[in-house]
C-alpha cells in the first residue's frame, strides 16, 4: 500500500495551506514580536512595544552575524549530533549547553528533517534546503554562546526595558526571549538565507497547533503532503 | 497475631496506592475499617466502636485543618487571579534575567512564600505556571527549574500555617509546638535547597534551545508554544488577542499587594494570632490591595467557590486520615501494635537518626511513611504506644515530608512541575533526591537534639 500525498489523505499531519502563506505574508518584526508574546512575562505588554523589542533584536542580532563575518569567526563550541528531537510535547531542533569548562551544541537530526518536512509542506523547500536549516541551528546557538559574553549586555542596553523606576533612578530589566529573536536574527544573516528561520519556526509551531506532536519516528520519509506550493 | 494481621492489613492497604488500584483516600478509609475490625472493635455502638468511633468521630478529627486548607487554598486562588504571584515571578525575571541561577534562586524565593500559603499542586503552580517557562527561557535545565519550584514550595511547608494545623492535630501536640520544630526546620530546609539549585546549575550548566513546543491544550487547543520560544501557533489576532485578554484577567499587581504572602504568617509569627485570623487577614490584605473596590465582591465570591475545587482532595484525604488515626488510636490496636512497634523501633539518639534515614525511601510513591497516608497511621501508633514522646514523632514526619513534598513521583505537585517543565517526574526524584535526603537527615538530627537527649 503505498503512502498517501495528498493533504486530504492526512489532513492533520500539517497545518492548512493558507496558514502557511499567512505566515509567510509576515515580517520579521511581527513574527518576533508574536514569539515575544507568547514567551512568559509578556502576557501584559502592548504589541507596539513588543515590535519594538523585536526590531531591536533582529538589529543586535544581524549586526552580530555581520561582525562575525567580517571576523571570519564561527561556531567555537563542540558540536555533537543526536537523534531524540522529536518528543512528546516538544520539537527539539537544537539545543546549546554551556558549562565551565565549555560549550556544546547538539544538532537534532530528526527535529531537523521534520523541520524541513514542515518547509516542504508550507512550500518552502528552496528557502529551507536541508544544508540551510542545519547551518542556522548551529548559528542559532553560537549566537546564544555570544550573548553570554558583551553581546547580550548590548542587547540588554539597546532594548532599554525598565524593571523598576524611583524618581531618576531605573534599573534596567531582562527582556524574555529577546536573545531568542536575536540568534534566529543572526542564523538568517549567516546562512545567507532568503527568509528567516524566524518563518520556520512559526511554521512548526502552526504545524503542532494544528496537528499535535509529530511521531518520533523517521520524519525524514514522512511523504510531502503537497503543500501550498 | 492481631498485631500482625493489622499490619498484613497495612501492606495490603500499601499496595492498594502503590499500584493506584484505590485512590489514597479510599484505600486509608477501607484499612480504618479493617484495623478496627481486627482489633476487635465492636461494629456499632457509641465508645470504641467502627461506626460511632472510627467513621463518626473521626471524619472530623482534622476539621480544624480542613477549615485552613480551604482558607489557604482561598488565599492562594486570589493570588493567582490578581497576579500577585505571576508580578513576583515576573518581576524578578526581569531583574535577574541575564544570571539563570539568580532568577532560580528569585522563583525559589517566590516558591517559598506560595509554600507558606497553599500546598501541593496549587503552590506549585502558584510559582511555576510562570516561574518554570521563565527559568527555562533564560537557560535554566527544565529539571532543575521543576527542582527549583518544588525545594522552594517545600522549603516554605515549615511556614505554612495549614501544615501547622495539621500536625497540630495529626500527631496531637499544640500549635506552639509545631511552630518551634518547624522554624528550626525552615533554615535547614532553605539551605538545602539553595545547595539544590547552585550545585545543580553547576553541574549541569545553562542550556538554550531551538525548540517549540507543543501548545498546552493540544493540537488546535491552542495556547501557543509554552516555553520554547516559539511564535504564536494560531492564527491572525491570536497571540495578542490572548494577552489582552490574559492582562485583563491577571495583569501586575500593585507593588504593596506582592507583600500578601507574608502577611498571615507575620501576624501569627509575629503577634501570636491564631491560624484561621491570620489567614483571613491575608485575603482581606490581597482583595484590598490587588482588586478594584467595585469588582471585590464578586472577586472574593467566585476566588472562595474556584478554591473548592483546589481544597477538595486534600479536604477528602484529611477526612481519611483521621478514620485512620480513630482506628489505629482504639485500645484493642494500641495494646496490639505497641509491644511490635517497640521492638522495632530504635531507642538510642544515634540509631533513631541512623535507622530513620535509612527508612526515608518508604515516605515515598505513598508508602508507609507518607504521613499525608499509613504514616499518620505509624505516627498515630509510635505515639499511643507511648515509644517516643509527641514531638519527636512530630519532628520525625516533618522531616519526612521534606522528602515527600519534592521527591515522590507520585505527589500532585511533584507531576504536575516535572510534566509542566517537559521532564518525567522519577527524572525529577533523581535530580532532587540526594538533597532531600540530606535536609531530612538533618531534620532527624535536629528532632534528636531538640527532644530525645
Amino acid at each position: 500500500m503505498s503512502a498517501p500525498t495528498s493533504g486530504a489523505a492526512e489532513p492533520r499531519r500539517f497545518a492548512p495551506a493558507e496558514r502557511y502563506a499567512e505566515l509567510a505574508a509576515l515580517g520579521d518584526v511581527e513574527l518576533g514580536a508574536r514569539m515575544l508574546a507568547a514567551a512568559p512575562t509578556h502576557e501584559g505588554r502592548s504589541p507596539e512595544r513588543l515590535r519594538a523589542w523585536a526590531r531591536t533584536a533582529i538589529a543586535v542580532g544581524t549586526e552580530m552575524a555581520g561582525d562575525a563575518d567580517a571576523a571570519g569567526s564561527g561556531a567555537e563550541a563542540r558540536v555533537a549530533e543526536s537523534t531524540g528531537g522529536l518528543r512528546r510535547d516538544e520539537v527539539l531542533l537544537a539545543e546549546y549547553r554551556r558549562r565551565a569548562r565549555g560549550g556544546t551544541v547538539v544538532l537534532y537530526t530528526d527535529a531537523l528533517d521534520y523541520a524541513r518536512t514542515v518547509a516542504e509542506a508550507a512550500g518552502w523547500a528552496a528557502d529551507f534546503p536541508r544544508e540551510a536549516v542545519r547551518a542556522a541551528a548551529l548559528d542559532h546557538e553560537c549566537a546564544h554562546r555570544l550573548l553570554h559574553g558583551p553581546r547580550g549586555r548590548d542587547l540588554r542596553r539597546r532594548l532599554d526595558h525598565t524593571a523598576a523606576a524611583v524618581g531618576r533612578l531605573r534599573v534596567r530589566g531582562h527582556v524574555v526571549g529577546a536573545d531568542e529573536i536575536a540568534a534566529h536574527a543572526y542564523a538568517h544573516r549567516r546562512g545567507r538565507m532568503r527568509r528567516s528561520p524566524l518563518l520556520l519556526t512559526a511554521a512548526v509551531a502552526a504545524t503542532l497547533a494544528h496537528a499535535g506532536p509529530p511521531a518520533p519516528a523517521a520524519p525524514a520519509s514522512v511523504p510531502s503532503p503537497g503543500g501550498p506550493a | 497475631m492481631t498485631a500482625f494481621a493489622i499490619l498484613a492489613v497495612m501492606a495490603v492497604g500499601v499496595g492498594l496506592m502503590l499500584t493506584r488500584r484505590l485512590p489514597t483516600a479510599f484505600a486509608l478509609v477501607l484499612l480504618s475499617v479493617a484495623i478496627a475490625l481486627i482489633a476487635g472493635a465492636p461494629l456499632t455502638g457509641d465508645e470504641g466502636s467502627v461506626t460511632g468511633t472510627v467513621l463518626q468521630e473521626g471524619a472530623p478529627m482534622l476539621a480544624s485543618t480542613m477549615v485552613a486548607i480551604l482558607l489557604g487554598s482561598w488565599l492562594g486562588t486570589l493570588m493567582s487571579e490578581t497576579g500577585i504571584a505571576s508580578t513576583l515571578v515576573r518581576k524578578i525575571v526581569e531583574f535577574g534575567g541575564e544570571r539563570p541561577s539568580v532568577v532560580a534562586v528569585g522563583v525559589f524565593a517566590v516558591a517559598i512564600m506560595c509554600g507558606s500559603i497553599t500546598g501541593s499542586a496549587p503552590a506549585a503552580m502558584l510559582a511555576g505556571v510562570v516561574g518554570i517557562p521563565a527559568m527555562i527561557a533564560v537557560g535554566v535545565p527544565p529539571v532543575v527549574a521543576a527542582g527549583t519550584v518544588l525545594v522552594g514550595i517545600a522549603a516554605g511547608l515549615p511556614l505554612e500555617l495549614i501544615n501547622w494545623q495539621f500536625l497540630s492535630d495529626a500527631i496531637g501536640v499544640p500549635v506552639s509546638t509545631v511552630q518551634h520544630f518547624q522554624l528550626r526546620m525552615f533554615p535547614i530546609a532553605v539551605v538545602g535547597g539553595l545547595a539544590y539549585i547552585l550545585i545543580e546549575m553547576r553541574r549541569r550548566g545553562t542550556r538554550h534551545t531551538w525548540a517549540v513546543r507543543v501548545p498546552a491544550g493540544g493540537a488546535d487547543g491552542g495556547s501557543g508554544p509554552e516555553a520554547g520560544g516559539g511564535p504564536d501557533a494560531e492564527g491572525g489576532h491570536g497571540a495578542f488577542t490572548r494577552a489582552a485578554r490574559r492582562r485583563e484577567r491577571r495583569g501586575d499587581a500593585p507593588w504593596y499587594a506582592l507583600l500578601t504572602p507574608v502577611v498571615p504568617i507575620a501576624l501569627a509569627l509575629g503577634l501570636e494570632i491564631p491560624i484561621v485570623p491570620s489567614l483571613l487577614t491575608g485575603l482581606v490584605f490581597a482583595l484590598v490591595t490587588a482588586v478594584r473596590w467595585r469588582e471585590m465582591a464578586s472577586t472574593a465570591l467566585r476566588s472562595l467557590y474556584r478554591s473548592f475545587d483546589v481544597a477538595a482532595p486534600p479536604i477528602v484525604l484529611f477526612i481519611a486520615i483521621g478514620m485512620l488515626l480513630a482506628a489505629v488510636n482504639l485500645p484493642g490496636a494500641v495494646e496490639a501494635l505497641s509491644p511490635v512497634v517497640t521492638a522495632i523501633s530504635p531507642s538510642s539518639p544515634l540509631l533513631f537518626v541512623a535507622v530513620f534515614a535509612v527508612l526515608v525511601p518508604l515516605c515515598l510513591y505513598r508508602g508507609p511513611m507518607n504521613i499525608f497516608g499509613l504514616g499518620a497511621g505509624v505516627a498515630g501508633v509510635l505515639i499511643s504506644g507511648g515509644i517516643y514522646p509527641p514531638p519527636a514523632v512530630l519532628g520525625l514526619m516533618a522531616s519526612y515530608g521534606q522528602v515527600l513534598g519534592v521527591s515522590d513521583p507520585t505527589s500532585t505537585q511533584t507531576v504536575w512541575s516535572a510534566q509542566y517543565a517537559g521532564v518525567r517526574p522519577e527524572r525529577s526524584m533523581l535530580s532532587t533526591i540526594p538533597y532531600t535526603w540530606a535536609v531530612a537527615i538533618a531534620g532527624l538530627v535536629l528532632t534528636v537534639w531538640l527532644y530525645l537527649l
